[in-house]
């Protein structure tokens, strides 16, 4: 192998050839997997197609797919329930999470490990699995859950959380609960664990509470990781598919559509209507409203940014 | 470890296993592929795991007869066909027709389709359907004859008047109770003709347990209710609605659900599913449910014939202890059935569909009807025992493994719907001959509801179970205010409309049905100007909703099927 | 009031009780809140866990009757057969019905039925019968197979990114960004029609192809390799190794938390998924775990019992990979994210 014979410290271009061939396969798949079929997405979405026909229908009134789209009633629906699953998973599963990770950061190693293998595990089960292991959890009368709130706080035996609309939105809420906190705890987990331990006995002598301590030291030293989390958590709720779907046992979006989210729309249009066309209008117009969140999440935190 | 594999040793076992599992998968598939013949002559595909064995007795018998020889392409000479029945998991089956008929790369020849998915396919003009038109092909058969087979299955598997699949089935809803909990209840079933003395019955039992109620097994401090209606899909709903006249859509695929007659099934649906005086509560489906017929929870489940074999398997220890009876008729004041009803609505169905893509069109057809309309009467009362599946064939039901009395199931009245009393003149029951009694509800001409399906039907159930939830959240909230039924009518009326309105718009935003209507309308000008103009379509311009709406009633009306 | 509400009054009055005892127990009581905290968390996160073991051992007829395990109290109450006062105990049936070991009491009966009839159950296809074993090799063969692949071509991409300047990075970055906003379920059809042309319809290649590199692990990789020393990469290459070696013998090494996580996270996203495989395979022969399992669910067919069997069985495989990488999964994960 001829030595490299420059030694100088080097600029950009000291290996124009080696890093693109590291990215030659992304590079690849991304034209293939990725480009195309977004063009072609892009493409299809003013079009109609009809097995192996299709129509360009452009903005030609009724025919037009983001028109349709944009007038109707479930698409709205869908981003109802959408940004409330994302505002619920922000508001009510990341402080929970963010709680037991505090909990679980001063115990000692033994606990810990053998809780976090506790409170992680929800995660192994699929989303399928979860999904029928819950509908019938959430039988009423006799499923396990209306059992245990019976005997816990005396209310909702009869509770029908997979029938009634104003209860799927909170079951699936529930069941996300259980199954991500533990993964989001992780991640708090190892923020907690850079927070410098000299500032909090600092503190401490101060004579700084518990509440001022977490308030003004902890929580900005975790801003990086709970910034990467809160992000993370939104576009994953925004993409919510496979639970709702699967708990529906692919029998529709619940009653009223209450379990209906953008990505169910889509389903919905491209594989029970059959329009292709209207599905990847959906795609490109989720893409769009993701993109405007994360610029405003980032936005929104540098703002605060705290000296 | 390090120098040979640096992701680490976890990765590197992950490694070692893929590359073990993937040998054995490679061998798997060279075994498949060793094992597969020559290209077969028609691959059948279905989902039933009860007909795989039913099917391949057909198939060999088929396959037997020189009749059914074909001329082999290389050889020139007479061969027996090479049929491969393939059973595919059912959610997997549609997804692959999806994408098979999109793509037209692997599609099977037949099809054995389950309700309401043909919509799918008749998203699009005519022509474009997948699936063969057998319109002609079973009129020659005197297929389409009402005294030959139950006419009203065609409409599952029709869109705009062209039948796409026969029909499998006929599965007429009637109703199973508990003969042990109806005797101590004292409940008179020859009195329960109408839904009128029905809902009447219904409330007077429909409430908590007596404390007797645990000698017949019954969990104290439990409800109990009259009948099992599901309230979160249309499963119950179709069928009523279905008896009663009314549906989403008519023969020609227009919205047809904005009536009066719908708007007072919502009403009434509402009044038992919710409020003091309700009579039913939803039993669920599985486990649940047979745990909640065990214990009484509810008195009569709706029962199609397939459900009725399911009840038997799964549900043993009632063996001789449920009893099957019609399902009350919708009435006028007097106790008269109303016109335009039916004695039951049916509850689901598969129907048989060839591909276009299938090349020996001819023997397909040939082998259709082997399986499904030709098959001799015992091979049908074979079926029959297995499944209790009642065949829309006609000269089927008098095959005698049809007519004989069932080990499992009883009723409670004789064939003239009077009560049967022993010799101390006490309610009592005995052994029903199911294939008579399925039969006896399918025969008549307002038999059977006919349900018509499109590509908009599952979209139609969303939008109309909409209107029910809205209505049902009015009443739980006003009832026992005075007028309360007048403003829900009301309620229901405005929302039914509304919903037909969006469905309607979603139909003319399909570009490919937009104009198909539109040249059938242009060439109905030319031939017939008087009848045009009343069914003229609203596709060009942005169609007033009372303009449509009026055009999908008289549509509706015209096309006889009310 | 029941016995819980016994428990949790009582726990509170301890924690009170801790609080008031001046030194020591003041001391304690925090620790004992923490543990306790804990431990409801972690018993609301375990119930449908061991509800999910009951149920698998649970008859059909049985799965509703009783929340967790049959009842012996309710046995004791009524016996399975009146002229026998004693049959409510329970009795042990070495070879029940079905030749297998069960448990049996008045009503509800703990037996292996759902296991047998899962690890039995032969779907019959013209190429002969399908049996359970073949779905877990065809679940093991896609998961590793997309696993190894996966971490291979991520990591060579993250580390293009991590420790090379070069014209154009800022770009593919931005790209590689973008795309993880459009929803997967966008690609679906287009994939459908991909899949058809090139003539990968019921084959692997449909699944593994499309699922041989994704953009969160490329991230991840380039996090981590941004943390190893450019010097060590320097001394290397002056010693005249290739881009290639410095790339597999010194930093891939060194990222092993990272790589023990992200194989986890591939791992559990490849076996548990449902939609790609139900789309793309038709053979029987040929199906993963879970679209198999959803066969016991539909509107015609209900067997809770044998989907809850399968379940526990298909979490079985990434409960042993999660124990055996726990430590290095969690440093790994986090590493990455650190950093923001």
């Amino acid at each position: 192998m001829s030595a490299n014979i420059q030694k100088s410290k080097g600029g950009p271009d000291r290996h124009p050839v080696a890093p693109w061939m590291f990215l030659a396969p992304y590079l690849l798949y991304a034209a293939v997997f990725f480009a195309y079929p977004l063009l072609y997405a892009a493409w299809l979405s003013f079009h109609q197609t009809d097995g192996p026909t299709s129509v360009f229908v452009g903005f030609q009134g009724e025919y037009d797919n983001f028109m349709f789209i944009f007038t109707d009633p479930r698409f709205y629906k869908a981003l109802l329930n959408t940004t409330i699953y994302a505002i619920a998973s922000i508001c009510i599963q990341l402080p929970i999470a963010l709680g037991l990770a505090m909990l679980l950061n001063n115990s000692n190693s033994r606990m810990k490990g053998a809780f976090r293998l506790m409170i992680f595990s929800p995660n192994l089960v699929g989303q399928i699995f979860v999904g029928v292991m819950f509908a019938v959890i959430f039988t009423p009368f006799d499923g396990l859950f209306n059992k245990g709130l019976q005997t816990l706080i005396g209310w909702g035996i009869d509770k029908q959380w997979l029938q009634d609309p104003n209860l799927l939105l909170p079951g699936l809420i529930i069941i996300s609960l259980w199954m991500y906190v533990g993964y989001n705890m992780i991640y708090f987990l190892a923020g907690l664990q850079s927070v410098d331990k000299q500032l909090l006995e600092a503190a401490q002598i101060d004579g700084a509470n518990g509440w001022q301590t977490f308030l003004h030291i902890t929580l900005p030293q975790i801003k990086p990781i709970a910034i990467f989390v809160v992000i993370m958590s939104t576009i994953g709720s925004y993409q919510l598919f496979d639970l709702p779907w699967a708990l529906m046992k692919g029998q529709g979006f619940g009653p009223g559509d209450s379990a209906l989210t953008i990505v169910g729309y889509l389903y919905d249009w491209g594989f029970r209507n059959g329009e292709h066309g209207a599905a990847s209008a959906i795609g490109w117009i989720l893409a769009a409203i993701i993109f405007v969140i994360s610029i405003l999440q980032l936005k929104l935190t540098r703002a605060y940014e705290v000296d | 470890m390090r120098n040979i594999y640096p992701f680490g040793k976890a990765p590197f076992v992950i490694l070692i296993i893929a590359i073990i599992s993937g040998i054995v998968f490679c061998g798997m598939r060279i075994n498949e592929l060793r094992k597969a013949k020559e290209r077969p002559d028609l691959i059948m595909a279905f989902q039933a795991e009860i007909h795989e064995e039913l099917y391949r007795e057909a198939v060999k018998k088929f396959v037997e007869d020189k009749n059914n020889y074909i001329v082999d392409e290389k050889t020139g000479e007479l061969r027996p066909p090479r049929i491969i029945l393939q059973r595919v998991q059912k959610e997997v089956l549609m997804d692959w027709l999806q994408a098979a008929m999109q793509t037209g790369y692997d599609v099977p020849d037949l099809v054995e389709l389950l309700e309401g998915t043909i919509g799918y396919f008749t998203r699009g003009r005519i022509e474009n359907v997948g699936f063969v038109d057998l319109t002609e092909k079973l009129r020659a058969e005197e297929l389409l004859d009402e005294k030959n087979i139950v006419t009203s299955r065609y409409s599952l598997w029709s869109s705009r008047g062209h039948i796409f699949a026969i029909p499998h089935d006929v599965h007429p809803a009637g109703l199973c109770y508990r003969v042990d909990l109806i005797k101590k209840l004292g409940i008179d079933v020859s009195q329960l003709k109408t839904w009128d003395d029905f809902v009447r019955v219904g409330q007077q039992v429909t409430g908590e347990w007596e404390e007797t109620d645990k000698a017949l097994g019954i969990e104290k401090g439990s409800k109990r209710y009259m009948i099992d209606f599901a309230d979160d899909s249309t499963i119950s709903l179709q069928i009523l609605f279905t008896q009663r006249g009314c549906d989403f859509f008519d023969e020609q695929g227009n919205v047809a659900f904005n009536r009066p007659e719908m708007a007072e099934l919502i009403a009434w649906f509402v009044h038992q599913t919710r409020g003091k005086n309700l009579i039913s509560f939803p039993a669920g489906d599985g486990q649940n449910f047979y745990q909640a017929m065990n214990s009484g929870r509810q008195l009569f489940f709706l029962t199609p014939d397939w459900r009725s074999k399911q009840f038997s398997f799964d549900n043993p220890k009632q063996q001789g202890n449920l009893a099957l009876m019609p399902m009350p008729v919708w009435s006028d004041k007097d106790g008269k059935i109303l016109p335009h009803t039916y004695l039951s609505g049916p509850w689901g169905g598969s129907g048989l569909a060839i591909t276009k893509h299938c090349k020996n069109q001819d023997l397909a057809w040939k082998f259709a009807k082997f399986l499904y309309t030709d098959a001799t009467n015992e091979e049908f009362a074979y079926r029959f025992q297995k499944t209790n599946i009642l065949p829309p064939i006609k000269r089927a039901w008098t095959a005698k493994e049809l007519q004989e009395p069932s080990n499992f199931y009883m009723t409670m009245q004789d064939d003239n719907g009077n009560l049967l009393r022993d010799a101390e003149g006490n309610m009592t029951a005995e052994k029903l001959s199911i294939g008579k009694f399925y039969s006896s509800l399918a025969d008549k001409s307002n038999g059977v509801a006919p349900r018509y399906v499109t590509a908009y039907t599952s979209q139609a159930e969303t939008q109309f179970l909409n209107v029910y939830y809205a209505a049902r959240a009015f009443y739980e909230k006003h009832e026992g205010e005075k007028d309360v039924d007048e403003r829900m009518m009301a309620l229901i009326k405005e929302g039914l409309a509304e919903k037909a309105a969006y469905i309607e718009k979603l139909i003319r935003h399909n570009y490919f049905l937009s104009a198909e209507k539109e040249e059938n309308a242009a060439a109905a000008a030319k031939t017939e100007p008087a009848a045009a103009a009343k069914t003229e379509p609203s596709a060009e311009t942005n169609g007033s909703t009372a303009e449509t709406t009026d055009a999908a009633v008289s549509a509706a009306d015209a096309s006889g099927v009310y | 009031m029941n016995l819980i509400h016994w428990v949790l009054i009582a726990v509170v009055l301890v924690y009170i009780g801790l609080r008031l005892i001046p030194g020591k127990g003041w001391k304690i009581a925090p620790a004992y809140l923490r543990v306790i905290l804990l431990l409801a968390a972690a018993f609301l996160t375990l119930t449908p866990f061991v509800w999910l073991i009951c149920s698998a051992f649970k008859s059909k007829d049985a799965l509703m009757l009783y929340t967790f395990l049959p009842d012996w109290n309710h046995l004791r109450n009524f016996p399975a057969d009146a002229t026998h006062p004693e049959s409510y105990k329970a009795i042990v049936h070495w070879f029940g019905n079905d030749g297998l070991p069960a448990v049996d009491g008045a009503l509800g009966t703990l037996t292996l039925a759902n296991f047998r009839r899962l690890l039995t159950d032969q779907f019959l296809t013209p190429h002969g019968p399908v049996y359970f074993w073949e779905y877990i090799v065809n679940s093991l063969f896609l998961s590793c197979g997309v696993t190894s692949i996966n971490i291979f071509l991520s990591s060579m991409a993250g580390y293009a990114l991590a420790k090379y300047r070069f014209k154009g990075r800022n770009i593919i970055v931005f790209i590689m960004l973008g795309s993880m906003m459009f929803p997967a379920m966008l690609f679906l059809a287009p994939l459908f029609e991909m899949v058809s042309k090139f003539g990968w319809m019921d084959s692997y290649l449909a699944l593994m192809v499309p699922s041989a590199i994704t953009v969160f692990g490329i991230f991840l990789f380039r996090q981590a390799m941004v943390g190893v020393p450019t010097s060590l990469l320097e001394s290397a290459r002056v010693d005249g190794a290739s881009e290639f070696r410095i790339y597999w013998e010194i930093t891939l090494p060194l990222v092993r938390p990272v790589t023990a996580a992200y194989c986890l996270i591939t791992f559990l996203g490849t076996w548990n998924a449902f939609l790609q495989p139900q789309l793309f395979i038709q053979s029987q022969s040929k199906l993963t775990l879970p679209v198999v399992l959803n066969r016991y669910i539909g509107m015609y067919v209900q067997d809770y019992g044998i989907f809850l069997a399968g379940t526990l069985l298909a979490i079985i495989p990434p409960a042993i990979l999660f124990f055996v990488l726990q430590k290095e999964f969690v440093a790994g994960l986090t590493s990455g994210a650190t950093k923001g």
